[in-house]
């Protein structure tokens, strides 16, 4: 079980030092902009979580509003938007 | 979907592209796992390493033509840039996706459990996505390691 956990993580970041002693942590991705991030509670950082898509995101100005990561894509890919 | 792997390796230091998984406007590729290490004889420094989206693929040391995880997948339409860059791909500004700081005798390993976890690159030409060095306080040899899908 991670170190760093939570119940639907998104990923998992795995670091092995020297002498084998292994860290795991669960990561979140933000479901607004795609961006991955270590779960580590009690960092302070401010995270939110879109009651649209039912998963977190990563606190970013941009990411308060719903604006799903294949939206943000599909419009890039059309044009539409200059920056995902 | 197709599974594919790449590896590039370069000395690090201040915005340093180890690798670039290139898009097309065919396909969306999808890192699903990235591994980073030290290749040469590691000592007591710290690098900070991220995923950024790139809107212009620079000048690559040389070209990598991603391997098929199954032999009988057709070839993949993304491919990698590896090698020393001579011009630096575009990155978008305060957009990175993945973010590790380092000891260099670690080795960091991420996996993506779902589709939807994944990194992904849009299907447009000369965009994709870049492993970089944004500082490090060597410029040792390290390897990067990406798996991903189409």
């Amino acid at each position: 079980m991670p170190q760093y956990s939570v119940s639907k993580p998104g990923g998992t970041l795995i670091i092995m030092d020297e002498c084998g002693n292994v860290v795991e942590a669960d990561t979140l991705t933000c479901c607004h902009c795609g961006r991955v991030w270590q779960h580590r509670k009690g960092s302070g950082i401010a995270r939110g979580f879109c009651r649209k898509c039912m998963k977190p995101h990563c606190g970013d100005a941009d990411c308060w509003e719903c604006y799903p990561i294949a939206q943000r894509i599909d419009d890039y890919e059309k044009g539409k938007r200059l920056v995902i | 979907m197709r599974k594919f792997f790449g590896f590039g390796s370069v000395a690090v230091g201040t915005d340093k592209t180890l690798i670039t998984l290139n898009a097309t406007a065919a396909v969306r590729p999808r890192i699903y796992e990235i591994m980073i290490g030290c290749k040469a004889t590691p000592a007591d420094a710290a690098s900070h390493f991220t995923v950024g989206r790139i809107t212009a693929l620079g000048t690559e040391g040389s070209g990598f033509t991603p391997v098929e995880l199954d032999p009988a997948n057709p070839a993949a339409i993304a491919d990698f840039g590896v090698g020393v860059f001579s011009v630096e791909p575009t990155y978008t500004a305060n957009k990175e996706l993945w973010s590790c700081s380092m000891n260099q005798r670690a080795t960091v390993r991420w996996i993506a459990n779902r589709e939807s976890d994944m990194l992904v690159a849009p299907a447009t030409a000369n965009n994709g996505l870049g492993l970089k060095s944004k500082t490090s306080t060597v410029t040792t040899a390290h390897e990067a390691s990406i798996y991903y899908e189409e």
